[in-house]
């Protein structure tokens, strides 16, 4: 009898430590569980690698492929990731490959979580968009391969890419990326609230100072419509102010902070003045909620305006008057992470060049009006006025902070500034301040 | 009869067989993770996980120069002091006045748990869009009265408020149908005697149902603290810690040191053994507090 109740006491507590294993497989509160080793390898033995691999995707011969999924992250929240999901959906109909590409999109903070986690447990995804605002810490971790020998591939015209936008994609020897987009910023004005206010729909500001005048025009709070936007946790507006000014965060070199330089401080006061014309909180939504009347925002706002039958208009946006115009350039890549196969990789390259097409090139700046990089696809647009006040800045842009990271020096300097600035704190001393905290992060 | 620890011997191996599985669960996802922790923070690990070097306690003296970990503390204690007394007094209350069975009451319970079932990220969406200075109901509703919509979650006298009030509706409907059962645990012979003595309601609830209830109260202020001093979900989707750090707590900025570059999870996890030791402190103090109370009563 004792020697059964034993038995019993083993087989329960056996019983309870199966039955919570096989609990601990779903987890669900976070993505990123460990894979005992990196996935791609594993999977391939599941899914199965292509039967056969040719040396392109021309071979004349039918070819048996077995199917594959790659799994694809990136940032597009905006209305352009409806696009962005159009073109995938589209290549997975299509594609001879059996390739089915799962896309996922989140958030650029929750991305640049999620992705480092992911790569240092094995788990990460197949490929992503990265922009230059977000490579430095992949860079210097060595988290992407490098993705150069795309160009080489048949099929690939490296002469139909502009070299200005594939050497952006370089940090020192590495390309990191081969290119989905090329960006800048843009002053966008609503043209029906600028006839309800009396000002001409089709005569945007010449100068920021006329920003900042048309700005108090336009806003009538009682009717929740702002004459401008200054979100506190985006560096885009900020920056733009300080352009304009001829300032910005520091020195072409990346070696002096230049944050609390005398075009900044008259930036900031500026930046000031317009927050009193701004919504205190914004979100995607709120650029294309018909109650803003002019923003600076990029080229992926342009689907969500036209969906909402916004009528609007789009310029470069313009510096104080006797300045020059300034821009940010944001050079967007399709990046590798090092967790990807080797056979994984390869069809990531197909899924790239079916991107940089005539076709795709044209289509993605149809739709999301962001300039055409690839030579063959810019003559499609050379009468358009769209694109080219798209295009104007990107002769006379610069790439913000490359060898640090825009994201990381506006995180540790720009927010908490303008949070206390807004706050009324004297501006001088504050942008005192937080130059010696990117000063700081420069000598690092 | 002296108790002492169960010996290794014939019938009481039987028990520690028992208890193996959830002490192997502990040990797993408790005690190795905790001391581990111990271990990152004398380093300076980074997320890609490249081979660290040892800091010792630099970490340990970097948080004490940090003014974003002084502030960090600051808002969560603010966020414990109101969120916890809040919750439990509403459940309190309601469950004294809900712990019947009736269709009505059953129905009110439902109603009120379900904020608990909902994921926190749904209900930050919800809340940032009625929240929404440009699209929200709330402010339009503001705006009807003071002439212009206010952002409540942008503004830093009202965003912590409106987080506390955030979580309190998501999570008292849990603290609720505990103390309902256990005031349904309370003998009714004890309520029918004092009805005969002439007791009013709130003589009853002040003499009878609270005191019967210190352990159920015990148990749930003590988790209830618990979980206020880790609050992350309800800031994170809703105001981020903004605006300027207002509402930036302990976990929130563990969170942003770790997970966003310079992703230094040796700093990360030297704050989190300094909250792990500031909530033991607490919570012991709590529950010796407690417990005396407990034993006083009866």
């Amino acid at each position: 009898m004792k020697k059964w109740k034993k038995f019993a006491a083993l087989g329960l507590a056996g019983i309870m430590v199966f039955s919570l294993s096989a609990c601990g497989g779903g987890s669900d509160t976070q993505e990123a569980a460990p894979a005992p080793a990196p996935a791609a390898d594993e999977t391939d033995a599941a899914d199965g690698a292509p039967a056969e691999e040719t040396d392109g995707g021309s071979a004349q011969e039918a070819k048996e492929y077995e199917p594959v999924t790659l799994t694809f992250w990136n940032g597009f929240t905006s209305t352009d990731g409806e696009v962005l999901q159009q073109i995938v959906d589209d290549f997975n109909a299509s594609n001879e490959w059996n390739i089915t590409i799962e896309m996922d999109v989140m958030p650029w903070d929750t991305f640049n979580e999620k992705l480092p986690a992911a790569i240092a447990a094995g788990d990460a995804p197949d490929f992503v968009l990265c922009s230059s605002g977000y490579y430095v810490p992949y860079v210097e971790a060595g988290s992407f391969v490098d993705v150069s020998e795309f160009y080489d591939l048949p099929g690939v015209d490296k002469n139909d890419f502009d070299p200005n936008v594939v050497d952006l994609l370089y940090y020192d020897d590495l390309c990191v990326g081969i290119p989905m987009q090329m960006v800048s910023h843009y002053f966008y004005w609503d043209k029906d609230l600028y006839a309800e206010a009396g000002l001409d729909p089709e005569s945007p500001p010449e100068t920021w100072e006329q920003v900042i005048e048309y700005a108090q025009i336009l806003t009538d709070k009682s009717k929740n419509q702002y004459g401008f936007l200054v979100p506190a946790n985006n560096n885009v507006t900020a920056q733009y102010a300080m352009y304009a000014h001829g300032g910005g965060y520091m020195n072409e070199e990346e070696t002096q902070a230049l944050f609390n330089s005398e075009a900044n401080l008259a930036a900031f006061e500026d930046l000031r003045t317009l927050y009193d014309y701004s919504p205190k909180d914004s979100d995607d939504n709120t650029y294309i909620s018909g109650q803003l009347a002019q923003f600076i925002n990029g080229p992926w706002i342009i689907n969500g305006l036209r969906e909402n039958e916004i009528n609007f208009g789009v310029a470069a946006v313009p510096p104080c008057e006797g300045n020059d115009p300034g821009a940010a350039v944001i050079p967007v890549g399709f990046s590798i992470p090092k967790t990807t196969s080797e056979e994984h990789k390869e069809l990531v390259y197909k899924f790239v060049q079916y991107w940089n097409t005539e076709e795709i090139c044209t289509r993605w700046t149809k739709e999301c009006g962001t300039p055409a990089y690839l030579i063959s696809a810019q003559k499609n647009f050379a009468d358009d006025p769209l694109t080219s006040a798209l295009s104007e800045p990107l002769a006379y842009g610069h790439i913000e902070c490359k060898i640090h990271g825009v994201n990381p020096i506006a995180s540790e300097t720009l927010y908490p500034a303008l949070g206390e600035i807004f706050a009324d704190a004297d501006i001088k001393e504050t942008l005192d301040k937080y130059n010696d905290v990117m000063q700081g992060i420069l000598d690092k | 009869m002296k108790k002492g620890l169960a010996k290794w011997t014939g019938k009481d191996r039987v028990g520690y067989l028992f208890i193996f599985p959830g002490m192997l669960i502990l040990f797993v996802f408790t005690i190795i993770p905790l001391v581990v922790s111990f271990i990152i923070s004398l380093t300076n690990l980074d997320i890609f996980l490249a081979w660290p070097n040892m800091v010792g306690l630099e970490n340990f003296k970097r948080t004490m120069a940090d003014e974003r970990v002084l502030n960090a503390f600051k808002n969560t204690f603010y966020y414990v002091v109101l969120s916890v007394p809040i919750q439990l007094v509403a459940a309190l209350v309601l469950a004294y006045w809900l712990y019947k069975p009736t269709v009505f009451n059953k129905l009110c319970r439902s109603v009120f748990y379900v904020p608990v079932l909902c994921s926190f990220t749904a209900i930050g969406i919800l809340f940032n869009l009625m929240l929404n200075s440009t699209v929200g109901y709330i402010p339009f509703l503001i705006s009807k009265v003071s002439g212009e919509p206010v952002a409540l979650l942008a503004e830093e006298k009202y965003a912590m408020a409106v987080i506390i009030f955030i979580s309190i509706w998501k999570a008292f409907g849990k603290t609720l149908i505990i103390l309902v059962a256990g005031i349904n645990d309370i003998p009714g012979t004890y309520f029918d005697a004092s009805e005969v003595d002439g007791a009013t309601k709130l003589q009853q609830f002040f003499h009878i149902t609270v005191p019967n209830l210190l352990p159920t109260i015990n148990f749930t202020l003590l988790t209830t603290l618990i979980g206020a001093f880790q609050v992350f979900d309800a800031v994170y989707v809703t105001t981020g810690g903004g605006p300027r750090y207002t509402t930036e707590t302990m976990v929130q900025y563990i969170y942003l040191r770790g997970f966003s570059a310079p992703y230094e999870l040796g700093y990360a996890s030297a704050m989190c053994i300094e909250l792990f030791f500031v909530i033991a402190v607490i919570v012991l103090f709590f529950k010796g507090y407690m417990e005396r109370r407990i034993q006083n009563n009866m």
